[in-house]
């Protein structure tokens, strides 16, 4: 397990700007994050650093959001790990689609602020500690 | 129709797909490609403005909260391009409740300051003699377009002058029931009128009394009254104000 006082939250996600809001926000909020740029190498760095909470986006080049999330609740050393969407895909379709493969929660980028993700984040994380 | 495909989505070009479902594919892409760019601009704004980076001065922070409230406003666009366009393609299910009309509109009423922003306005409901009850009508969707005509009578309505009347009746010549929402405010100019529900649109004197407004709204009721069997038109006088009003069946067709 992650040994560093501040939990490891893996953020997946394509976008660089994106990527560097929330994990700028994070970071100021007390976590450590690590960035991956698509769904294969989220899955290599989910193996590698053994995040406290996964921040996944959908549709990303490589593998997808729904891919990864599909593969990671198929591992038994990983499905605990809890994954929370974050997408700019808003449909009840999407949504259903994401929690029937084990998501935690959903949100929707464009329509939340930063404090709204960071909040979750201190939700689930400790949830997770449980 | 193949507007229920949503997963298994495919952004690359395949020979066989049909118009719609190009159609579909494009509006999903230009609807999720806006929401990823204008996603970070929302974020860093919403960051400066925290404070944690030091604090701005007065008027950093109010270009700050322009930027932020500008992209927000992108967001909204965005959302209801989405929107108009489910319910044009029926993708949004109509999920009939049975109602009573008055409470319906208290309801909405009772939530005025999320669309009456710093105005105060003089809002009143006219109740029928007897309450107009056991309608069946799509709750959310009937809601929206109320909120967007009460909105739209405070916001073209002098300050000074802002008196909106909502109302209620049968129309049992019809088998319909009729929602008006009544204002004193400056009206629907000749030339604009026969814009007003076709597509985005902004008549010249509600342009210059809120320049930014986007003209989506109304079209969008339309489409949704008309996806509710139901009919919106308006009577309008320059600068004495107008009335719009909402005819739903009492008995959808469409009705599960």
């Amino acid at each position: 397990m992650n040994n560093s006082p501040k939990p490891l939250i893996l953020l997946v996600e394509d976008d660089k700007f994106i990527a560097r809001a929330y994990k700028d926000g994070l970071e100021q909020a007390g976590f450590e994050v690590a960035v991956a740029e698509n769904g294969a190498v989220g899955m290599d760095l989910v193996r590698t650093q053994a995040p406290r909470l996964i921040l996944l986006d959908l549709i990303m080049p490589e593998k997808d959001g729904f891919e990864v999330l599909a593969e990671l609740k198929m591992d038994p050393a990983l499905k605990r790990i809890p994954v929370v969407i974050l997408s700019n895909l808003g449909q009840s379709s999407d949504i259903q689609k994401a929690k029937d493969l084990g998501a935690v929660d959903y949100l929707v980028k464009a329509d939340s602020s930063m404090q709204e993700v960071i909040e979750k984040v201190k939700i689930h994380v400790a949830q997770a500690r449980e | 129709m193949s507007s229920k495909k949503n997963n298994g989505r495919n952004i690359g070009p395949r020979a066989e797909k049909g118009l719609e479902e190009m159609r579909d594919d494009f509006i999903w892409i230009l609807t999720h490609q806006l929401r990823t760019l204008i996603t970070p601009i929302k974020l860093f704004s919403d960051m400066l403005l925290t404070d944690r980076l030091g604090s701005l001065s007065a008027k950093q922070r109010s270009y700050v909260e322009d930027i932020h409230q500008a992209a927000s406003r992108i967001v909204e666009v965005v959302r209801d391009i989405l929107n108009g366009y489910r319910i044009q393609t029926g993708e949004i299910e109509l999920v009939y409740e049975s109602t009573c009309l008055e409470d319906l509109i208290e309801s909405i009423l009772e939530k005025r300051n999320s669309f009456e922003g710093d105005a105060s306005c003089d809002i009143r409901l006219l109740k029928a003699e007897r309450p107009i009850c056991d309608v069946p009508v799509d709750r959310v969707l009937v809601r929206q377009v109320v909120i967007v005509l009460l909105s739209n009578a405070i916001k073209y309505s002098r300050k000074d002058r802002c008196a909106i009347t909502v109302s209620v009746g049968l129309d049992e010549a019809n088998d319909a029931v009729l929602i008006r929402v009544a204002d004193k405010g400056i009206g629907i100019p000749e030339e604009a009128r026969r814009h007003i529900f076709v597509g985005p649109f902004r008549a010249s004197n509600a342009l210059k009394m809120h320049p930014d407004g986007l003209g989506f709204d109304l079209y969008i009721a339309k489409l949704i009254i008309t996806r509710l069997e139901g009919d919106i038109w308006f009577d309008s006088e320059a600068d004495k104000g107008t009335t719009f009003t909402i005819s739903l069946p009492l008995h959808p067709q469409t009705r599960e």
